[in-house]
Protein backbone atom coordinates (compact mmCIF):
# COMPACT_ATOMS: atom_id res chain seq x y z
CA UNK A 1 0.00 0.00 0.00
CA UNK A 2 1.40 3.39 -0.93
CA UNK A 3 2.02 6.17 1.57
CA UNK A 4 -0.91 8.07 0.14
CA UNK A 5 -3.27 5.13 0.51
CA UNK A 6 -2.10 4.56 4.08
CA UNK A 7 -2.85 8.11 5.02
CA UNK A 8 -6.24 7.71 3.41
CA UNK A 9 -7.04 4.85 5.79
CA UNK A 10 -7.95 7.17 8.60
CA UNK A 11 -11.52 7.99 9.57
CA UNK A 12 -10.64 11.56 10.56
CA UNK A 13 -9.17 12.11 7.11
CA UNK A 14 -12.28 10.60 5.53
CA UNK A 15 -14.42 12.97 7.55
CA UNK A 16 -12.30 15.93 6.49
CA UNK A 17 -12.08 15.07 2.84
CA UNK A 18 -15.38 13.33 2.15
CA UNK A 19 -17.67 14.61 4.91
CA UNK A 20 -19.41 17.15 2.69
CA UNK A 21 -19.88 14.75 -0.22
CA UNK A 22 -21.32 12.08 2.06
CA UNK A 23 -23.56 14.56 3.81
CA UNK A 24 -24.95 15.93 0.53
CA UNK A 25 -25.58 12.46 -0.76
CA UNK A 26 -27.41 11.51 2.45
CA UNK A 27 -29.37 14.75 2.53
CA UNK A 28 -30.42 14.45 -1.11
CA UNK A 29 -32.09 11.18 -0.18
CA UNK A 30 -33.49 11.62 3.29
CA UNK A 31 -34.11 15.41 3.39
CA UNK A 32 -33.54 15.46 7.16
CA UNK A 33 -30.26 17.09 8.33
CA UNK A 34 -30.10 15.12 11.59
CA UNK A 35 -30.73 11.79 9.92
CA UNK A 36 -28.23 12.72 7.21
CA UNK A 37 -25.43 13.45 9.65
CA UNK A 38 -26.22 10.28 11.63
CA UNK A 39 -25.90 8.34 8.39
CA UNK A 40 -22.52 9.95 7.72
CA UNK A 41 -21.36 8.98 11.20
CA UNK A 42 -22.58 5.37 10.85
CA UNK A 43 -20.91 5.17 7.47
CA UNK A 44 -17.53 6.28 8.81
CA UNK A 45 -17.80 3.95 11.79
CA UNK A 46 -18.52 0.94 9.62
CA UNK A 47 -15.95 2.00 7.08
CA UNK A 48 -13.33 1.99 9.83
CA UNK A 49 -14.46 -1.41 11.11
CA UNK A 50 -14.29 -2.92 7.66
CA UNK A 51 -11.43 -0.95 6.16
CA UNK A 52 -9.37 -4.11 5.74
CA UNK A 53 -11.86 -5.10 3.08
CA UNK A 54 -11.20 -1.95 1.07
CA UNK A 55 -9.21 -3.40 -1.78
CA UNK A 56 -8.19 -0.10 -3.29
CA UNK A 57 -10.03 -1.03 -6.46
CA UNK A 58 -12.26 1.99 -6.26
CA UNK A 59 -11.54 5.42 -4.90
CA UNK A 60 -12.09 6.02 -1.21
CA UNK A 61 -15.02 8.27 -1.96
CA UNK A 62 -16.78 5.66 -4.13
CA UNK A 63 -16.17 3.08 -1.43
CA UNK A 64 -17.63 5.35 1.26
CA UNK A 65 -20.65 6.26 -0.85
CA UNK A 66 -21.27 2.52 -1.36
CA UNK A 67 -21.35 2.01 2.42
CA UNK A 68 -23.58 5.06 2.85
CA UNK A 69 -26.07 3.64 0.34
CA UNK A 70 -26.36 0.50 2.44
CA UNK A 71 -26.81 2.54 5.61
CA UNK A 72 -29.54 4.56 3.94
CA UNK A 73 -31.36 1.45 2.76
CA UNK A 74 -31.12 -0.04 6.27
CA UNK A 75 -32.48 3.18 7.71
CA UNK A 76 -35.43 3.15 5.31
CA UNK A 77 -36.16 -0.48 6.09
CA UNK A 78 -36.35 0.33 9.79
CA UNK A 79 -38.65 3.28 9.18
CA UNK A 80 -40.94 1.11 7.10
CA UNK A 81 -41.05 -1.58 9.74
CA UNK A 82 -41.95 1.02 12.32
CA UNK A 83 -44.90 2.11 10.29
CA UNK A 84 -47.83 -0.16 10.12
CA UNK A 85 -47.11 -2.79 7.52
CA UNK A 86 -49.47 -2.18 4.69
CA UNK A 87 -50.25 -5.13 2.60
CA UNK A 88 -51.11 -5.65 -1.05
CA UNK A 89 -54.49 -5.54 -2.71
CA UNK A 90 -54.60 -1.78 -2.48
CA UNK A 91 -56.70 -0.54 -5.31
CA UNK A 92 -57.73 -2.95 -7.98
CA UNK A 93 -56.63 -1.47 -11.35
CA UNK A 94 -59.58 -3.10 -13.08
CA UNK A 95 -61.75 -0.61 -11.23
CA UNK A 96 -60.45 2.04 -13.63
CA UNK A 97 -61.81 0.20 -16.65
CA UNK A 98 -65.28 -0.80 -17.71
CA UNK A 99 -65.90 -4.38 -16.78
CA UNK A 100 -67.74 -5.14 -20.02
CA UNK A 101 -65.78 -3.47 -22.80
CA UNK A 102 -62.49 -2.79 -21.03
CA UNK A 103 -62.57 0.94 -21.89
CA UNK A 104 -61.46 3.71 -19.51
CA UNK A 105 -64.31 4.68 -17.19
CA UNK A 106 -62.87 8.15 -16.78
CA UNK A 107 -60.87 8.98 -19.89
CA UNK A 108 -57.49 10.67 -19.40
CA UNK A 109 -57.19 14.16 -20.91
CA UNK A 110 -54.18 15.66 -22.58
CA UNK A 111 -52.03 17.67 -20.16
CA UNK A 112 -51.10 20.95 -21.75
CA UNK A 113 -48.24 22.24 -19.62
CA UNK A 114 -44.69 21.18 -20.28
CA UNK A 115 -42.35 19.61 -17.71
CA UNK A 116 -39.92 22.55 -17.70
CA UNK A 117 -42.62 24.91 -16.42
CA UNK A 118 -44.40 22.35 -14.25
CA UNK A 119 -41.26 21.58 -12.27
CA UNK A 120 -40.96 25.28 -11.34
CA UNK A 121 -44.62 25.64 -10.44
CA UNK A 122 -44.87 25.41 -6.65
CA UNK A 123 -48.66 25.20 -6.73
CA UNK A 124 -48.56 22.26 -9.09
CA UNK A 125 -45.89 20.55 -6.99
CA UNK A 126 -48.04 21.10 -3.90
CA UNK A 127 -51.06 19.55 -5.60
CA UNK A 128 -48.94 16.63 -6.74
CA UNK A 129 -47.63 16.11 -3.20
CA UNK A 130 -51.20 16.04 -1.87
CA UNK A 131 -52.13 13.46 -4.52
CA UNK A 132 -49.11 11.34 -3.54
CA UNK A 133 -49.99 11.64 0.16
CA UNK A 134 -53.49 10.41 -0.62
CA UNK A 135 -52.28 7.22 -2.26
CA UNK A 136 -52.57 3.98 -0.32
CA UNK A 137 -49.52 3.80 1.97
CA UNK A 138 -47.42 1.34 0.05
CA UNK A 139 -48.01 3.06 -3.29
CA UNK A 140 -47.15 6.43 -1.74
CA UNK A 141 -43.94 5.09 -0.28
CA UNK A 142 -42.79 3.38 -3.46
CA UNK A 143 -43.69 6.31 -5.70
CA UNK A 144 -41.96 8.70 -3.33
CA UNK A 145 -38.76 6.68 -3.33
CA UNK A 146 -38.73 6.04 -7.05
CA UNK A 147 -39.96 9.32 -8.53
CA UNK A 148 -39.64 12.01 -5.89
CA UNK A 149 -36.29 10.93 -4.44
CA UNK A 150 -35.06 9.17 -7.54
CA UNK A 151 -33.82 5.91 -6.05
CA UNK A 152 -32.86 3.18 -8.50
CA UNK A 153 -35.46 0.49 -9.05
CA UNK A 154 -33.29 -2.15 -7.38
CA UNK A 155 -32.73 0.07 -4.34
CA UNK A 156 -36.51 0.42 -3.93
CA UNK A 157 -36.93 -3.35 -4.30
CA UNK A 158 -34.30 -3.97 -1.60
CA UNK A 159 -35.82 -1.50 0.82
CA UNK A 160 -39.34 -2.80 0.43
CA UNK A 161 -38.26 -6.39 -0.02
CA UNK A 162 -40.30 -6.82 -3.19
CA UNK A 163 -39.58 -8.21 -6.65
CA UNK A 164 -39.16 -6.06 -9.77
CA UNK A 165 -42.54 -7.28 -11.04
CA UNK A 166 -44.11 -6.27 -7.77
CA UNK A 167 -42.53 -2.85 -8.03
CA UNK A 168 -43.97 -2.41 -11.53
CA UNK A 169 -47.45 -3.35 -10.37
CA UNK A 170 -47.33 -0.95 -7.42
CA UNK A 171 -46.06 1.92 -9.57
CA UNK A 172 -48.71 1.18 -12.21
CA UNK A 173 -51.45 1.40 -9.58
CA UNK A 174 -49.96 4.54 -8.11
CA UNK A 175 -49.80 6.23 -11.54
CA UNK A 176 -53.40 5.35 -12.37
CA UNK A 177 -54.48 7.12 -9.20
CA UNK A 178 -52.14 10.05 -9.62
CA UNK A 179 -53.32 10.69 -13.15
CA UNK A 180 -56.92 10.76 -11.98
CA UNK A 181 -56.08 12.96 -8.99
CA UNK A 182 -54.14 15.45 -11.15
CA UNK A 183 -56.86 15.50 -13.82
CA UNK A 184 -59.39 16.40 -11.15
CA UNK A 185 -57.32 18.82 -9.11
CA UNK A 186 -54.95 20.43 -11.55
CA UNK A 187 -55.44 19.91 -15.24
CA UNK A 188 -59.19 20.44 -14.99
CA UNK A 189 -61.94 18.53 -16.61
CA UNK B 1 -58.94 -7.88 -27.72
CA UNK B 2 -60.68 -7.23 -24.46
CA UNK B 3 -59.18 -5.15 -21.67
CA UNK B 4 -56.59 -3.79 -24.03
CA UNK B 5 -56.64 -0.30 -22.45
CA UNK B 6 -55.90 -1.84 -19.11
CA UNK B 7 -52.92 -3.74 -20.49
CA UNK B 8 -51.67 -0.76 -22.44
CA UNK B 9 -51.93 1.48 -19.38
CA UNK B 10 -49.68 -0.95 -17.58
CA UNK B 11 -47.19 -0.88 -20.44
CA UNK B 12 -47.29 2.91 -20.35
CA UNK B 13 -46.13 2.75 -16.76
CA UNK B 14 -43.61 -0.04 -17.33
CA UNK B 15 -41.88 1.70 -20.17
CA UNK B 16 -40.69 4.21 -17.59
CA UNK B 17 -39.13 1.35 -15.64
CA UNK B 18 -37.73 -1.01 -18.22
CA UNK B 19 -37.16 -1.45 -21.94
CA UNK B 20 -40.34 -2.93 -23.43
CA UNK B 21 -40.02 -5.93 -25.72
CA UNK B 22 -40.54 -5.46 -29.45
CA UNK B 23 -43.94 -7.12 -29.38
CA UNK B 24 -45.01 -4.97 -26.42
CA UNK B 25 -43.95 -1.84 -28.25
CA UNK B 26 -45.81 -2.87 -31.40
CA UNK B 27 -48.93 -3.73 -29.47
CA UNK B 28 -48.78 -0.44 -27.67
CA UNK B 29 -48.15 1.81 -30.66
CA UNK B 30 -50.88 0.12 -32.69
CA UNK B 31 -53.32 0.71 -29.89
CA UNK B 32 -52.23 4.31 -29.35
CA UNK B 33 -53.07 5.10 -32.96
CA UNK B 34 -56.68 4.20 -32.26
CA UNK B 35 -57.18 5.20 -28.65
CA UNK B 36 -56.77 8.83 -27.62
CA UNK B 37 -57.41 8.08 -23.94
CA UNK B 38 -54.44 5.72 -23.78
CA UNK B 39 -52.35 8.11 -25.86
CA UNK B 40 -53.06 10.91 -23.39
CA UNK B 41 -52.40 8.63 -20.47
CA UNK B 42 -49.09 7.49 -21.84
CA UNK B 43 -47.97 11.03 -22.63
CA UNK B 44 -49.13 12.31 -19.24
CA UNK B 45 -47.10 9.69 -17.42
CA UNK B 46 -44.01 10.63 -19.38
CA UNK B 47 -44.64 14.27 -18.64
CA UNK B 48 -45.05 13.62 -14.93
CA UNK B 49 -41.91 11.54 -14.80
CA UNK B 50 -39.91 14.13 -16.71
CA UNK B 51 -41.21 16.93 -14.48
CA UNK B 52 -40.05 15.09 -11.39
CA UNK B 53 -36.69 14.32 -12.94
CA UNK B 54 -36.15 18.02 -13.66
CA UNK B 55 -37.19 18.86 -10.14
CA UNK B 56 -34.72 16.36 -8.69
CA UNK B 57 -31.94 17.77 -10.84
CA UNK B 58 -32.73 21.30 -9.69
CA UNK B 59 -32.75 20.23 -6.06
CA UNK B 60 -29.51 18.35 -6.45
CA UNK B 61 -27.83 21.32 -8.10
CA UNK B 62 -28.80 23.74 -5.35
CA UNK B 63 -27.86 21.16 -2.72
CA UNK B 64 -24.41 20.68 -4.21
CA UNK B 65 -23.86 24.38 -4.64
CA UNK B 66 -24.64 25.32 -1.07
CA UNK B 67 -24.68 22.45 1.39
CA UNK B 68 -21.86 21.42 3.68
CA UNK B 69 -21.79 19.20 6.72
CA UNK B 70 -22.52 21.62 9.59
CA UNK B 71 -19.56 22.35 11.88
CA UNK B 72 -21.18 21.07 15.07
CA UNK B 73 -22.16 17.81 13.37
CA UNK B 74 -18.66 17.47 12.01
CA UNK B 75 -17.17 17.96 15.48
CA UNK B 76 -19.56 15.47 16.98
CA UNK B 77 -18.70 12.81 14.39
CA UNK B 78 -15.01 13.53 14.81
CA UNK B 79 -15.21 12.95 18.56
CA UNK B 80 -17.19 9.73 18.08
CA UNK B 81 -14.52 8.56 15.65
CA UNK B 82 -11.65 9.33 18.02
CA UNK B 83 -13.36 7.40 20.81
CA UNK B 84 -13.64 4.45 18.51
CA UNK B 85 -10.02 4.68 17.35
CA UNK B 86 -8.83 4.82 20.95
CA UNK B 87 -11.00 1.85 21.84
CA UNK B 88 -9.39 -0.12 19.03
CA UNK B 89 -5.87 0.80 20.14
Amino acid sequence: MSQKQLSEMNPQTWLQEHGDVLYRFALSRCKDPDVASDLVQDTLLSAWKSHASFAGESTVSTWLIGILKHKWIDHLRKTIRQREQVQEAEGDPTAWFDHNNGAWKDKPNAWGDDPASLCQNQQFLGTLQTCVDNLPAQQALVFDMRELRGLDADEVCKVCDISATNLHVILHRARLRLRACLDTNWFGK
Amino acid sequence: MKHVCEKVSRLASEQLERQLTLSERLKMSLHLMMCSACLHYSRNLKKLSETLKLKRNDEEKSLYATTTLPVEKRQHISSVLSKMENAVD
